[in-house]
């Protein structure tokens, strides 16, 4: 029911014949005995059901009607005789959805797995690799540089984007037959096309251009030894600072530190600064002086897939490395 | 109407599969994203959710018996489906295709675009598509466990098993792969355990990688059950599963290396004229194939790859299909019927159910196995 109300508000502008109209329930109403709803010039009907009224003959569409389309009711009246009537959905007043990266500035090892794109709206499935180009500096197109498996954040807003894992692996086949999808050292663009739609139909309207720039490859687990925390002052809501030498995953980021004081966690909000080298807490409560604990999930990666536990490809040759630690203290104090 | 007709039909057949579910709910549900179909006995259909991370277990009903094989192909049938959800055949793409065993009807799990909405439709003997009319029939969903040791967004692939269900998931953030089993009854609310599955792609013998499932199903051998998955890129390995801690870590055996850059798609076993069993792998290939007109194609592997135990017959020496030849080694061979195919599911030992897509139009046809 909400969905069909929803659907309604969305379409108070819509232009309804006298033996055609949108009953209260966001069905297709039509006075008479039989009736079949079509998309457009479609020849065969929408799916859905049918109920019959004394007066009336009630359509429930099996999935929402859309803005923007025009249906054409065909219905019989009880005479017998076949009418057709037209309903247009006009679009809602929506603006385009717009798209971010991140991080950014996008400075990515060359051996990368990831990025995300976050749109300010849900935005439409299944076209991603359509939607989005990757250009070398010479303007050339990288083809398949993607991961096929289109991965969306709940709300369906942000797109994770994994450069192609076959390509970006040492030593995989890909890798060896196409090359690695960026280049170390160089410049790529990341092009995000126009057409591209919001859940509501309405396009991105423009193209959109990122630069990403590939630096050296990392084959090196995150260690929180190199990090830097700046500590806030007792009595304050001052934001506790956590500093990188490296941009780190963004998205696992979010979760992935917890401030401890003795057993409880501090709550507090986190942020993470675009360009993912620094972390940011702000406490509900007042600092109070003493000793804290920021607690990592050793599964917090940089990004090329390296996590505390190990880096993503593992050099079968190399000796094996410690884990790296997963807790660092700090002193709030005066 | 049909749909109402068909409704009617597989709710006078409900009942019949009380014990697969318990306390089920009836009526009221709206499936809000599908990633993957699968059916369990007397038309039990398993639908991935990954929109709540879930798995929700339908009774449609349709128990059989067997006589809704589909008579002939189906041409453009994408036309036919988009019509019926209201948007053009560009806008829609086909989920997945799952044939119920019980009666040969092939289910199909649409989504919308632009707004993403799905759907799941049937199609029957005589090649019409319904939509599946949720209102009566007996449903449970199952979530799967959040937390950052098993959070999961992606949910891969589903399968029934006896006496309970698997599903393998991934992470939006990490290229890591989780394998949830469900126990059999399922119920709303039932808590799932949660496998942290790793497998490793060996290149060169030199570099160890990481690999998530992409498809699967269970396995059972002497040695135990295992969950067979696919792997992108692509190995085909084993987990064994029996007596696995939930939260624990299973490493995966790879047994058979298709050959670099595909991605598996859907998997199913059967067996053939002389009883050897087969496993079939449907996958998309990164490259133009050398023996097929489509990236889509698929391979069957004797089923003996994969009770290999020697370390001389594992992992980095897996058996290898040789890319150079159609077939080759013994017992791994390409499958003439799924290239072109998008979406593959296994009807008998003798037939699958294809959807194949030539340049952007969808044909649904029953393929002789070989």
């Amino acid at each position: 029911m909400k969905r069909w109300l929803c659907i309604l508000s969305l379409v108070c502008s819509a232009t309804f014949a006298a033996d055609v109209w949108v009953n209260e329930a966001g069905q297709i109403e039509a006075r008479g005995v039989e009736v079949r709803v079509f998309r457009g010039d479609a020849t065969e009907p929408l799916f859905g059901s049918v109920v019959k009224t004394r007066e009336s003959v009630c359509f429930a569409a099996a999935l929402p009607l859309v803005s923007g389309e025009t249906y054409r009711v065909d219905f019989q009246t009880a005479e017998g005789a076949w009418s057709t009537e037209r309903l247009k959905f006009t679009n809602p007043a929506t603006a385009a959805p717009t798209v971010s990266i991140s991080p950014f500035p996008t400075v990515l090892p060359a051996n990368a797995l990831k990025l995300y794109l976050h749109f300010s709206q849900p935005m439409e499935q299944g076209v991603f690799l359509e939607r989005i180009t990757l250009q070398r500096q010479d303007g050339s197109v990288v083809h398949g540089a993607f991961r096929e498996t289109e991965l969306w954040s709940p709300d369906g807003k942000r797109l994770t984007l994994w450069l192609h894992p076959g390509r970006q692996k040492t030593g995989v086949n890909l890798n060896l037959d196409e090359g690695p999808v960026l280049q170390e050292g160089r410049q790529h663009t990341l092009k995000i096309a126009a057409n591209w739609r919001s859940t509501t139909g309405v396009a991105l309207g423009k193209e959109t251009a990122f630069t990403l720039a590939a630096g050296v490859v990392d084959h090196t687990c995150p260690n929180p030894q190199r990090w830097q925390i700046t500590a806030p002052k007792t009595g304050t809501h001052d934001q506790l600072l956590v500093s990188f030498d490296e941009p780190l995953d963004p998205a696992i980021l979010v979760s992935a530190l917890k401030v401890k004081r003795g057993e409880g966690e501090v709550a507090g909000v986190v942020t993470v600064a675009s360009d993912a080298r620094t972390w940011l807490f702000t406490p509900v409560v007042a600092w109070t002086p003493g000793a804290c604990v920021l607690e990592i999930d050793p599964l917090l990666e940089d990004l090329a897939g390296n996590n505390l536990l190990g880096p993503f490809e593992v050099d079968r040759d190399a000796p094996l490395k410690a884990a790296a630690a997963t807790t660092l203290s700090f002193e709030v104090g005066g | 109407m049909k749909a109402l007709c068909l409704s009617l039909l597989l709710a006078s057949a409900l009942g019949a599969s009380a014990a697969l579910l318990e306390s089920p709910q009836k009526g009221g549900l709206q499936i809000q994203s599908l990633s993957s179909l699968s059916f369990g006995p007397e038309g039990l259909l398993l639908v991935a959710e990954p929109a709540t991370a879930s798995v929700v277990a339908i009774q449609t009903g349709d128990a059989g018996p067997k006589s809704e094989r589909l008579a002939k192909p189906v041409a453009d049938i994408g036309a036919q489906i988009a019509a019926g959800l209201g948007a053009k055949k560009e806008d829609i793409t086909i989920k997945d295709l799952a044939v119920n065993p019980a009666s040969g009807r092939i289910y199909l799990g649409v989504q919308r675009r632009p707004d993403n909405a799905v759907l799941i439709v049937s199609v029957g003997a005589d090649g019409k598509v319904a939509p599946l009319n949720l209102a009566p029939l007996a449903w449970v969903r199952i979530t799967l466990p959040g937390g950052t040791a098993s959070k999961v967004t992606n949910i891969t692939d589903v399968a029934f098993d006896k006496d309970r269900v698997f599903a393998t998931g991934t992470c939006n953030e990490e290229f890591a792969s989780r394998i949830f089993t469900i126990p059999v009854p399922l119920k709303n609310g039932a808590t799932a355990s949660v496998f942290s599955a790793e497998t490793y792609h060996v290149a060169h013998r030199k570099w160890e990688t990481k690999a998530p499932i992409q498809s699967f199903i269970p396995y059972q051998s002497k040695e135990g059950t295992f969950v067979v998955g696919a792997f992108a890129c692509t190995p085909v390995a084993k987990f064994k599963v029996d007596d696995i801690q939930s939260g624990a870590q299973v490493k995966g055996v790879s047994m058979v290396e298709l050959g670099s850059g595909n991605r598996p798609l859907d998997l199913f076993s059967y067996s053939d004229k002389s009883g050897k069993e087969w496993l079939v792998v449907h996958t998309q290939r990164f490259k133009q194939n050398a023996f097929g007109p489509s990236k889509m194609w698929g391979a069957r592997i004797s089923m003996d790859y994969l009770d290999a135990k020697a370390p001389e017959k594992t992992n980095e020496n897996a058996a290898r299909r040789d890319e150079k030849e159609p077939k080759g080694p013994e017992g791994i061979e390409i499958v003439d019927a799924l290239f072109g195919a998008v979406q593959v599911d296994k009807l008998s030992d003798t037939e699958a159910v294809v959807l194949r897509d030539t340049e952007g139009t969808l044909s649904l046809e029953v393929a002789a196995l070989p």
